[in-house]
């Protein structure tokens, strides 16, 4: 699995406007050669026409598309060293399964035919398809065709894999199993994996760097512990991972209210807690920093869940280790966090 | 729910008569061709004769339009194909501008009448394209402007049941844009092409109303030509020969209905499910 190709992709200035839509808004993105991103956001967010632009499929308004070192901004689908993984598999339904993975081979002529059969069957081995290679893809399962749909664009050695929701067609269990492989055979061939999802949990699982992409802009860029742990926007923090996020803050002396709890000092529009990084303690506790009414508490094999009301009527999520508390549905207790802990988002960013 | 043996067997009735109406002409021309008298007259074949057929065969007139009715129609239909097929995959695919008015100006010739549009291609042809009158290139030629709206109808529908992911994938996998038209689209659409020229020949081939302006009398399609005899002498010679063009329209309808369901076979079986 040696001689799979590995690009890094520097993306400048790229805008893409359909019609009177915005789609891209200037997105600057730097890719490193052999790293696994993922560009992940809503549905609508551009992350799709993004990497569209990547492949070739569609042409940006503005800006620069550099696969490898070379502008490719200019080049056709069919000369890019880029391969891309639909969201639909889009296998042909009239080739089999050897023939489908064949296909691009053949086209550039430059592949040997006793060559092109072994890389053939190279591949299918690494998706574990070998077995299927006389099938149709009308006779496979989802979860098999995305593999035939994998092993065809990596057996072009393309430089940078792109991947558009690879997994989204498939049902829970098997979409787990597959992100496991899919790191695998990024690491085992090496090539940059650009993937394409709306799934925080698939991008995180998956990616060195994770893309956070939202209404046509790149919000920021960073492995997924970055993300999580210093989110640099309200959405990057609301998107990835679980939050408690508040807003409408009424300075004090010392610090803020935001619905009935105090915040220390600092400026900001809205702030963001982690359900880890609260901790319940009993309500004339001085560490308080104010009420909430128990609503539910659930457990979950790693923790204990707690949905808690404030004195506003704001709903806030504690996640606590199994027996740090002891606290009922109803019961009156005290919210507690860190300073340290609070996010602070808008007009001191 | 079950329906009352009186409905039963008006429905029954019902399709009788229906099927009886559309076979009988069929069925009596058949009948005529094989039997040994000069006008038929009974259903029950009173022998049987092959003479009608080898005199229809022999029949220059139908001779001469066998064959050219066979060039006329080949000509018209590979033309429309290659005139069709390029238009509605731009009409399904691309974005051109007055998209909608091509789509009309496309069907526009079914709705003029054959006689007027024959006589169109005739003042045509007599005052600027006299060479073309009589030839098999200037019939086809008109036939093409019949058959164009089957075609691109045709093919425009099996292109739009065909997935524009799939061209995409082949142009990522390295193919030209010719290249994965050839390689990719067409094999989607085979069927629908099957269907549209094995359609544009039989209608071609059967073509009377606007041929009848295009050819002097002495040199005629085969429909023609069974149209000219007919007005001097009807004996069953027309009906020969008029029972081996319904056996070969037979013939060709069995056989494109088996291509098509062989062809179903890759798409039917078609398995949804996202698990493995």
């Amino acid at each position: 699995m040696s001689d799979f190709g590995a690009s890094s992709v520097e993306i400048s200035d790229v805008t893409r406007t359909f019609g009177s839509q915005r789609v891209l808004g200037s997105i600057s993105l730097s890719i490193r050669a052999s790293s696994f991103h993922c560009l992940l956001g809503p549905s609508g967010c551009g992350k799709t026409t993004l990497l569209r632009i990547m492949a070739g499929l569609d042409t940006p308004d503005t800006g620069v598309v550099t696969i490898g070192g070379t502008d490719h901004s200019r080049t056709a689908a069919h000369r890019r060293p880029t391969n891309l993984v639909f969201q639909s598999g889009a296998l042909f339904p009239h080739l089999t399964v050897a023939d489908n993975v064949a296909f691009g081979l053949k086209t550039d002529r430059r592949t040997p035919q006793g060559e092109a059969r072994s890389r053939v069957a190279e591949i299918l081995d690494l998706v574990a398809m070998g077995e299927y290679a006389d099938r149709r893809p009308a006779t496979l399962s989802g979860g098999q065709r995305q593999r035939v749909a994998i092993a065809r664009a990596l057996v072009r050695r393309p430089d940078v894999l792109l991947l558009d929701e690879p997994l989204s067609a498939l049902d829970l269990a098997l979409q787990l199993r597959m992100r496991r492989e899919l790191r695998r055979w990024q690491q085992e061939t090496g090539t940059t994996f650009v993937c394409v999802t709306h799934n925080q949990s698939e991008a995180m699982e998956l990616a060195d760097e994770i893309a956070v992409m939202n209404a046509g802009v790149v919000e920021q860029s960073g492995s997924a512990r970055d993300l999580y742990e210093q989110p640099a926007s309200r959405f990057v923090a609301s998107f990835i991972g679980e939050n408690n996020i508040f807003e409408k803050l009424t300075p004090m002396d010392e610090g803020h209210t935001a619905d009935g709890l105090v915040f220390p000092a600092g400026r900001a529009d809205s702030l963001a807690v982690r359900p880890e990084a609260i901790r319940l303690v009993p309500a004339d506790h001085p560490a308080s920093r104010g009420p909430g009414r128990v609503l539910t508490t659930s457990f979950t094999g790693k923790s204990v869940r707690v949905s808690l009301r404030t004195s506003t009527g704001r709903e806030v999520l504690a996640e606590l280790a199994p027996g740090a508390t002891t606290a009922q549905a109803g019961d009156t207790v005290g919210i507690d966090f860190d300073d340290a802990a609070v996010r602070r988002f808008g007009a001191a960013a | 729910m079950r329906r009352s043996p009186a409905l039963e067997a008006l429905r029954f009735v019902f399709l009788l008569l229906v099927t009886i109406f559309v076979l009988a002409p069929l069925v009596v021309v058949l009948l005529a061709s094989i039997t040994p008298d000069e006008v038929l007259t009974s259903l029950v074949p009173k022998g049987f004769t092959t003479q009608w057929i080898s005199q229809a065969l022999d029949y220059e007139p139908f001779r001469v339009g066998i064959v050219y009715s066979a060039q006329v129609a080949a000509l018209a239909t590979v033309i429309a194909l290659l005139l069709g097929t390029p238009a509605a995959y731009a009409l399904a695919r691309t974005r051109v501008p007055g998209a909608g008015l091509l789509r009309s100006v496309f069907v526009a010739p079914l709705s003029l009448p054959r006689v007027v549009a024959g006589f169109c291609f005739f003042a045509l042809y007599v005052s600027l394209l006299p060479s073309a009158y009589g030839t098999v290139g200037g019939v086809a030629f008109a036939h093409v402007l019949l058959l164009l709206p089957f075609v691109v109808a045709l093919v425009g529908a099996g292109l739009a049941g065909s997935d524009p992911a799939l061209e995409e994938a082949a142009r990522d996998l390295g193919a030209s844009p010719l290249q994965a038209f050839f390689k990719v689209t067409l094999p989607q659409i085979r069927m629908p092409l099957l269907i549209a020229g094995v359609f544009s020949f039989l209608t071609s081939f059967d073509e009377v109303d606007l041929s009848i302006f295009l050819m002097p009398a002495d040199t005629t399609t085969l429909p023609v030509a069974i149209f000219l005899r007919l007005q001097q002498d009807q004996d069953p010679t027309t009906s020969a020969v008029s029972s081996l063009m319904i056996v070969a329209s037979l013939v060709i309808a069995l056989l494109t209905g088996l291509a098509v369901r062989r062809a179903g076979l890759w798409r039917t079986g078609r398995t949804e499910g996202t698990g493995e």
